[in-house]
């Protein structure tokens, strides 16, 4: 059994800079860095790194603009991109006993062996995702256009786990 | 016959019903359909391919050749299902092939009668005749006779699965040896263990995927593997999916795969009846099925005790010099002339270890003198082979081919020993050659059980060693692995992703056709009421010219670049120039290649002191970030530029037409919308319907144009509140069939219409945006070598012809020439001037300007007037409105 739910557009920002220039970020948003590979959060806002000078701020509750402007200006004078993407992905919360099951059918991902706290960046399916293994579940990221893919492809692409859309 | 002996898979408590060919028989749960056909003393199942000659049960597992049948009815019909693999149900219906009208008469069995005009090289030399022969005569023959079970016609009603797995332990073979591999390996993490038959006894802390096949293995320990889950079970009692597709990434791979016996060559060797001694003991020991009353063995007798025990009359013979027999085999000469009568002759042959998967990934092979087989050789990193597979065979003295008529090499092909000495005498000398000369291991069944008894022939007939002469390449797949399996999920509407922009929904409700442009889906015109696509096409594009309209452009590839380097990195990358220009302003920009050609274009904004956004082409999107991402990681590493991707953040609606700003007006708030205040390629910032935009005075129409850019949150939002704005002026959207005709009429080209990797921006008349004075940019070496300034280049005109003429037709300068000058690249009717328009890529076009040429097609010739590719307002004074 698993349920998937397609929870609120969180604000996104892509942010590209060197790792030693990543700290005024952190300090304006209060949270920890991760190490490569790995998210790390904190009220509501989470970041995480998804590859080489590479990272995904997500925040709920936080207006894009706002995260935007926080980190531009936490990074003035560095060599550092900080762009809202909000649109570019949408974001599904996959919980239940047999999600890695039911994410198996399509992704390659050693479920079993992925620690908790992992951010990857993978195909489920035909479809890129960036994917979070959190305590009790996975949070996927699709892009925005292929949410309808997505979607569909859970409905009729993981016989015999049931799934449940929220 | 059944008989009390033996029996351990099947359960003699149950009897279950089947029919071959129509004929009601019975066998047990358990049975294969060719254990349960022998139960019934029938061996006789089949043809073969090319001489239809009767052929039965050769083996008892994966490596069958000739018991080729077809199971189930109606859309569940399998061709060529292997009888010794198929797990018998109640129910099951069963069909012999490749004979016609019936098994027992076959028209093609004539063929057999003419073999000697079906030599080896048969299909080589018939290549070689006339080609009218050949689709007149051999052609329709060959498909007619050739040929095993048809192709089922009604859709697959079954649904099938994809599966991924990883283990520390990957263990493909349910026999001993895998089992203890297994049971050894629990302690080193997860194991999995593959095994092809019905579920064995389980092992604690191994996982078992039964009824599945291993068919290849692929670098960095990848196997791929087909589960059969309800082909077992009659349909009616089947749910679920049919089959499931395994990709299983392990850290290491045991292969306890077995071995296969040989055959054995001698004339009539493939009568039904004749099979491996093997085979024949696992019927016995297993089905508890006696193939025979009077056995006679040739070559390595194991078992045969077992066979008296059971009753059978057994004689052992070290050669046979000839087998005997109509549909059955009834008797065998020895070489030294007796005839001894039998009802099942075996095959006692030496044995070939199954290293197919060991070969997949290169492993290679050696030829063991000993036991006359190859034997695999492992290397580093190496699957660890255990059992039979590693070459723990018995030693089996290999019995000598006999040469005369019929003496079969490979059964499925029908290719026998004459045809390898043929081959060989024409020279054919090797393995490879050999192989595709003869089709010998050539069949379905991949030369289980030909390849060896062919190689030794071979290594014979040039007086080399086995090991010399060496084998042909293993490839995937093992044995057949049907398409729906491996196209799992992707079919119907996942058969690829389709992508849809956050306006989609709108589109679908206001009557869209939808053109697919890569993966997305785009409106490709809105059709009203009964309109067809020409009517509706030019109503858009009338509307366009006369009020205004709007198109969804969200699926144009939008990429951000920042950095200190930003402009002087567009500057290399562009072919014009970039360091000039103003905050807010926009720029046309052609991409090329370091060849030169032209590779994508598009519009780039600056909208900060280091910062753009670039827009490309929605097919070329990702090439170009890719294209842009290798030049600054690999070329110019010191320029501090990043780049990322933004086209799914921005959705996109264009505004056109002449009372676009009026249209405007009334719903942006924030925004000087003024001629002069907001002018052609430029960008302003403002609100619609409470959410942020950005506007872009870009024309891809010639007329008064703005994009109106939104988080794609917003983007279905500010769409219908943009269309309610147009209502009084009556908007009317549209989609990427008048986007074309619009951009045609303006000689504004399309990358991948117009282009084709092999056009320069001076052959698109572009070479006003290409600025030869910067130090450098990528192509730029290129465009200046003197082939790229002849003058008789494909230069990009407009035609005016007489009539429509299709996109791709040739262009000649007469109605009789043949020489090729170009050809037509988009082709339209003009809703303005109400003609037929088109551009072209002519040979030292722009200098032909006024001539006339002609456009070839389907035999017909079109007179056209080579003209400027400008057919709407030349002056360009509608883009300002």
């Amino acid at each position: 059994m698993g349920e998937l739910v397609r929870t609120p557009d969180p604000a996104i920002i892509a942010l590209r800079c060197h790792s030693e220039t990543l700290g005024a970020a952190y300090d304006a948003l209060g949270i920890e860095a991760p190490t490569a590979n790995r998210f790390t959060e904190r009220a509501g806002i989470l970041i995480a790194a998804i590859g080489p000078d590479d990272w995904l701020v997500t925040a709920d509750d936080t207006d894009s603009a706002v995260l935007e402007h926080r980190l531009q200006t936490a990074l003035a004078g560095h060599h550092a991109a900080v762009v809202d993407v909000s649109g570019n992905r949408v974001r599904y919360r996959l919980d239940g006993p047999d999600a890695a099951m039911m994410l198996a059918h399509g992704c390659s991902i050693d479920f079993e062996r992925l620690p908790v706290g992992s951010c990857v960046g993978t195909l489920l399916a035909r479809a890129q995702i960036v994917l979070l293994k959190r305590d009790t579940g996975y949070d996927l990221f699709p892009r925005r256009s292929f949410a309808a893919y997505v979607e569909a492809w859970f409905a009729s692409g993981v016989a015999p786990h049931a799934v449940h859309r929220g | 016959m059944r008989v009390q002996q033996g029996g351990a898979r099947i359960d003699r408590s149950r009897t279950i019903f089947f029919t071959f060919d129509g004929k009601r028989l019975s066998g047990h749960p358990g049975d294969t359909l060719a254990s349960a056909l022998l139960a019934n003393n029938i061996h006789f199942v089949g043809r073969s391919f090319k001489y239809h000659r009767p052929r039965g049960i050769v083996s008892a597992g994966a490596e069958e050749p000739n018991a080729l049948v077809t199971v189930g009815e109606g859309a569940w019909v399998e061709p060529n299902a292997r009888a010794t693999t198929v797990e018998l149900y109640d129910g099951l219906v069963a069909r012999s092939q490749n004979a016609w009208p019936s098994l027992d008469f076959d028209f093609g069995a004539l063929t057999g009668v003419a073999s000697r005009f079906f030599p080896a090289g048969f299909y080589y030399k018939t290549f070689l005749g006339s080609a009218q022969r050949w689709t007149k005569l051999y052609e329709p023959f060959i498909r007619r006779m050739a040929g095993l079970g048809p192709a089922p016609t009604a859709p697959d009603p079954e649904c099938y699965d994809k599966m991924h797995a990883h283990c520390e332990t990957l263990v493909i073979g349910g026999g001993d040896a895998g089992r203890a591999a297994a049971q050894a390996a629990i302690a080193d993490g997860r194991v999995i263990l593959i095994d092809e038959l019905a579920p064995i006894e389980p092992l604690k802390g191994v996982r078992i995927l039964s009824r599945t096949t291993a068919f290849g293995r692929y670098d960095d320990n990848l196997v791929m593997a087909v589960e059969r889950l309800t082909d077992h079970l009659s349909p009616g009692q089947r749910s679920g999916p049919r089959q499931r597709l395994w990709q299983i990434r392990a850290e290491r791979i045991v292969l306890a795969t077995g071995a296969h016996q040989q055959p054995i060559v001698f004339p009539n060797n493939d009568l039904p009846g004749v099979m491996l001694a093997s085979a024949a003991l696992t019927y016995l020991r297993d089905f508890g099925v006696l193939v025979g009353q009077r056995i006679v063995f040739v070559g390595n007798a194991e078992g045969a005790d077992e066979f008296r025990a059971a009753g059978a009359e057994v004689t052992l013979l070290d050669r046979a010099a000839s087998a005997h027999g109509g549909k059955c085999v009834s008797a065998v000469t020895t070489p030294d002339g007796r005839r001894l009568a039998c009802d099942a002759l075996l095959m006692g042959g030496n044995w070939q270890p199954a290293a197919h998967l060991h070969a997949h990934v290169g492993g290679k092979l050696r030829f063991d003198e000993t036991r006359h087989c190859f034997v695999p050789v492992p290397h580093e990193g190496s699957p660890t082979m255990v059992g039979a597979c590693a070459g723990d065979i018995p030693v089996v003295a290999p019995v000598p081919p006999v040469v005369g008529p019929k003496a079969f090499i490979d059964y499925q092909n029908d290719v026998t020993i004459a045809d390898i000495d043929l081959a060989t005498r024409e020279g054919f000398v090797s393995v490879e050659h050999l192989k595709r000369y003869t089709t010998t291991g050539m069949a379905t069944d991949q030369g289980k059980l030909s390849n060896l008894n062919a190689l030794r022939r071979l290594a014979d007939n040039v007086a080399a060693q086995c090991e010399v002469v060496g084998t042909t390449t293993f490839r995937p797949p093992y044995t057949p692995v049907t398409f729906g399996a491996l196209a799992g999920h992707d079919r119907d509407l996942l058969i690829d992703p389709a992508r849809h922009t956050p306006m989609h929904d709108w589109h679908v409700a206001n009557g869209a056709r939808f053109e697919d442009v890569g993966q997305w889906k785009r409106p490709w015109y809105f059709p009203q009421a009964e309109e067809d696509m020409h009517t509706a096409v030019q109503r858009e594009c009338r509307a366009v010219r006369n009020s205004v309209g709007m198109l969804d452009a969200s699926t144009l590839g939008k990429i951000d670049i920042q950095g200190p380097d930003a402009a002087a990195f567009l500057n290399l990358i562009y072919t014009n120039a970039w360091l000039k220009l103003g905050i807010g302003r926009a720029r046309y920009g052609v991409m090329c290649r370091e060849d030169g050609m032209v590779f994508d274009d598009g519009v780039t904004v600056r909208t900060g002191e280091q910062r753009f956004i670039m827009f490309t082409t929605t097919g070329n999107a990702a090439r170009v970030l890719e294209h842009m991402e290798d030049y600054l990681q690999t070329e110019w590493p010191h320029l501090q530029v990043w780049l990322t991707t933004v086209t799914e953040h921005w959705a996109a609606a264009v505004v056109t037409g002449p009372h676009a700003r009026d249209l405007l007006a009334t719903v942006v708030e924030g925004t000087d919308l003024s001629r002069d205040a907001f002018p052609h390629l430029s960008m302003r910032e403002g609100t619609v319907a409470g959410h942020a935009v950005r506007l872009y005075r870009i024309s891809f129409t010639g007329e008064l144009s703005y994009e109106v850019h939104t988080d794609a949150r917003h983007g279905a939002a500010v769409w219908e509140a943009l269309f309610e704005a147009g209502k009084p002026f009556g908007v009317t959207p549209y989609g990427t069939e008048a986007m074309h005709v619009l951009r045609a009429e303006k000689g504004y080209l399309i990358i991948g219409q117009e282009t084709d990797g092999t056009v320069t921006p001076d052959d698109l008349g572009l070479s006003w945006a290409v600025a030869a004075n910067k130090p450098d940019f990528i192509g730029k070496r290129s465009l200046a070598r003197a082939e790229m300034s002849r003058a008789d280049r494909k230069q990009l005109v407009g035609l005016l012809p007489d009539a429509p003429v299709p996109e791709g037709a040739q262009i000649t300068a007469s109605a009789n020439d043949t020489a090729m000058l170009g050809h037509v690249t988009s082709s339209y009717w003009s809703p303005t001037r109400d003609v037929p328009f088109a551009l072209a890529l002519v040979a030292g076009g722009r200098a032909k300007i006024g001539a006339t040429i002609h456009a070839r097609f389907d035999g017909k010739a079109v007179r056209c007037a080579i003209v400027d590719p400008m057919f709407h307002d030349s002056e360009g004074g509608r883009i300002d409105g």
